[in-house]
């Protein structure tokens, strides 16, 4: 009874006329750079995010939240009308979503992802508001050695995870958590690595380095190849009702896909690949009748994945809202957002900021009604917008991105950030370095500091409570399996392996 | 963005790219060892304001070795180097980068964005005429998004200051 009067109080926040502008405006704005190759959730949203600060943190967080969904949903229209996946979680979509549409039947293609995405959203906002209550209230009991260890296990495991080094990924957090000590001491308020200048000691915001990293490093890519964009086939209204056949086939794996990307969600680690793939994987060993098709053009095969991509979006969530701990980079800079308006999030936030936490929950319902609502009838302009001249495009997304960065602190230093980190990253993702890590990194860096500083000081020095308090124990375990299960298994393949030969 | 083009890197001047990089990044790992070492410790240890940064600096240190004597080549996102005329558009377009944060105190917001616009529309193959449409109309509207509906102080530059007297 709680919970319901609590989402009626964020519906009632989320359903002012400003905040469902915010809602529709960001899953537009989100959509349309979605669908442009070049920029993928996370460069959208660090490009859009300056111009979020000059709202509340309600408004701002709900318009991000738009941008998210939306360009996830931008991304999946252009996996199944080009094989471009807008962002990893689009990757299985190319497979069977672009064979469906070689079909002839795109438009249906379309249709079901959307109401499926609608369905997981669903699912999965009511299993958010229940989890972040409920681990909320687990979280009231976490001291300064729990909080140091769940930043820990969040890096570890996003190292492990990401890419395809993790000897690079832990070099580029490591980096990150560096970075973020430049300026004043969140503990002390001492100023340090500032070299008697002003300008350091306002230390490095987190969004002109993302912006930097991955908005403008992917441009200095676009530029390079200057191909333009690629030309999609007209979709028509008309096309895009699935038959009887396609809908009874495409909604139990929307239901399987939302369960497994809602559980794969809560997880620390990049869930959007795992999920869509444990999805896809899931559909292939149930199909019966239809396991031919896999590969050719399987409702199921984009239809579970769609739906997981979605839910897992979601719950990813559920650990910042709850705990203050971002997984993955992409909720990394939603915190950031939340911390830029000066509110600290953490398990007191549901309690301190309810306003924030339900009307966020209550505006993600109302972002999937208005994606549903508006982008099925607009897919016709969203293919269109690839017609946009690119040299409109480019120099608008670029001039955007000075322009936001500047505006959120009337700084020159972020500008010199901005483009500083945007030449650095466009080196280091030639070379192969990702760079999720080091915007973790930066997130993360001041949560461990200030909490192992605090334990340190609880203990008297003592190590030892890392692993004496039950929880803190219970992660500290789970830090040693991020670090050496992989390389465990590993081994136990390898000698699996070997005792077959012998 | 996923590129799903993209390929294996050429691996030895890869190789050779990630083990410079790797070197630089060890370099400026052992340049914040240093620095965090000045600073204290606290009592008891750990509790200082130089302590994380000495422990996360010393592993920056210690995984830039791993890294650098390894050398093991990945297969880059983005695909192989610019070379040619791809690499001086990049180049040329990073001028511009730089071009715009130096003249934008100067200049102000609407020249700077124009002069920026029309030379990254030239540079991405538009002809002059819609060069100069993008140049003129972009600036205008960011004013009607950023100075009208966001009430967001602009840069006006102190070329624009002096001429209108603020």
């Amino acid at each position: 009874m709680d919970l319901l009067a609590q989402m009626l109080g964020g519906f009632a926040v989320a359903l002012q006329p400003v905040n469902i502008g915010a809602a529709l405006l960001g899953a537009l704005v989100g959509t349309a750079t979605g669908v442009l190759p070049g920029l993928g959730v996370l460069g959208a949203m660090a490009i859009l995010m300056p111009i979020t600060v000059h709202f509340s943190a309600v408004t701002g967080l709900i318009m991000l939240a738009g941008i998210y969904y939306g360009a996830m949903y931008g991304g999946s229209t252009t996996a199944i009308l080009l094989r471009i996946p807008g962002e990893g979680g689009s990757i299985v979509t190319t497979i069977d979503g672009y064979e469906f549409a070689r079909k002839g039947r795109a438009g249906a293609a379309l249709m079901i992802c959307a109401v499926g995405s609608f369905i997981a959203g669903t699912i999965s906002i009511i299993g958010l508001s229940l989890f972040t209550t409920v681990l909320a209230d687990v979280a009231l009991r976490f001291s300064s050695p729990e909080f140091c260890l769940l930043a820990l296990l969040g890096g570890l495991t996003l190292v492990r995870i990401t890419g395809n080094d993790p000897a690079r990924n832990m070099l580029m957090l490591l980096i990150g958590m560096a970075l973020a000590t430049i300026g004043v001491d969140a503990v002390g308020g001492d100023t340090r690595f500032t070299f008697d200048t002003n300008t350091l000691a306002l230390g490095f915001d987190l969004v002109p380095i993302t912006l930097g990293l991955y908005g403008l490093s992917e441009l200095f890519h676009v530029v390079a190849s200057n191909n333009g964009f690629p030309r999609a086939d007209r979709v028509r209204l008309r096309d895009m009702i699935p038959t009887r056949v396609e809908w009874s086939r495409a909604w139990p794996a929307i239901v399987r896909g939302s369960g497994i990307g809602f559980l794969i969600g809560l997880l620390p680690g990049p869930g959007s690949l795992t999920a869509t793939f444990a999805s896809y994987g899931v559909e292939k060993a149930i199909a019966r009748k239809y396991r031919d098709e896999f590969g050719r053009g399987a409702v199921e095969g984009f239809a579970g994945p769609e739906a997981a991509n979605n839910a897992v979006a979601t719950s990813a969530l559920v650990p910042v809202l709850a705990l203050g701990i971002p997984f993955t980079p992409n909720v990394a800079l939603m915190l950031g957002a939340l911390i830029v308006q000066g509110i600290q999030p953490g398990p007191l936030l549901l309690s301190q900021h309810p306003d924030v936490v339900w009307g966020l929950l209550a505006s993600m319902y109302i972002g999937n009604i208005a994606l549903l609502a508006l982008n099925l009838p607009l897919v016709g302009i969203w293919v269109r917008l690839l017609r946009v001249p690119q040299y409109a495009l480019i120099g608008f997304i670029f001039a955007i991105s000075f322009i936001g960065v500047y505006t959120m602190r009337s700084s020159y230093w972020d500008l010199c950030v901005l483009v500083g980190f945007g030449a650095v990253g466009a080196i280091l993702r030639q070379i192969g370095f990702d760079l999720a890590p080091l915007v973790l990194g930066i997130v993360i860096g001041p949560i461990f500091e200030k909490s192992l500083r605090e334990t340190l000081f609880l203990s008297g020095g003592d190590l030892s409570i890392f692993v004496t308090r039950p929880i803190s124990g219970t992660l500290s375990a789970l830090c040693v399996v991020a670090v050496l299960g992989p390389a465990i298994i590993a081994m136990v393949r390898r000698n699996a392996i070997r005792a077959k030969h012998a | 963005m996923v590129d799903a083009t993209a390929t294996d890197v050429d691996v030895p001047a890869a190789a050779k790219g990630s083990r410079l990089t790797s070197l630089i990044l060890t370099a400026a790992g052992l340049g914040y060892l240093y620095q965090s070492m000045q600073l204290p410790m606290g009592d008891p240890l750990g509790t200082g304001v130089g302590a994380i940064p000495a422990l996360i600096a010393v592993c920056w240190v210690a995984f830039g070795i791993y890294v650098t004597i390894r050398n093991r080549p990945v297969a880059a996102e983005l695909g192989p180097w610019p070379r040619g005329t791809a690499a001086l558009r990049v180049g040329y377009s990073l001028l511009l980068c730089i071009a715009f944060v130096v003249t934008l105190p100067f200049l102000g917001i609407f020249l700077t964005t124009a002069a920026f616009l029309l030379l990254m529309a030239r540079l991405a193959d538009a002809t002059w005429k819609n060069a100069c449409v993008v140049a003129v109309t972009t600036p205008i509207a960011f004013w009607v998004v950023f100075a009208l509906g966001l009430k967001v102080s602009l840069p006006y530059g102190s070329l624009f200051t002096t001429m209108f007297g603020g």
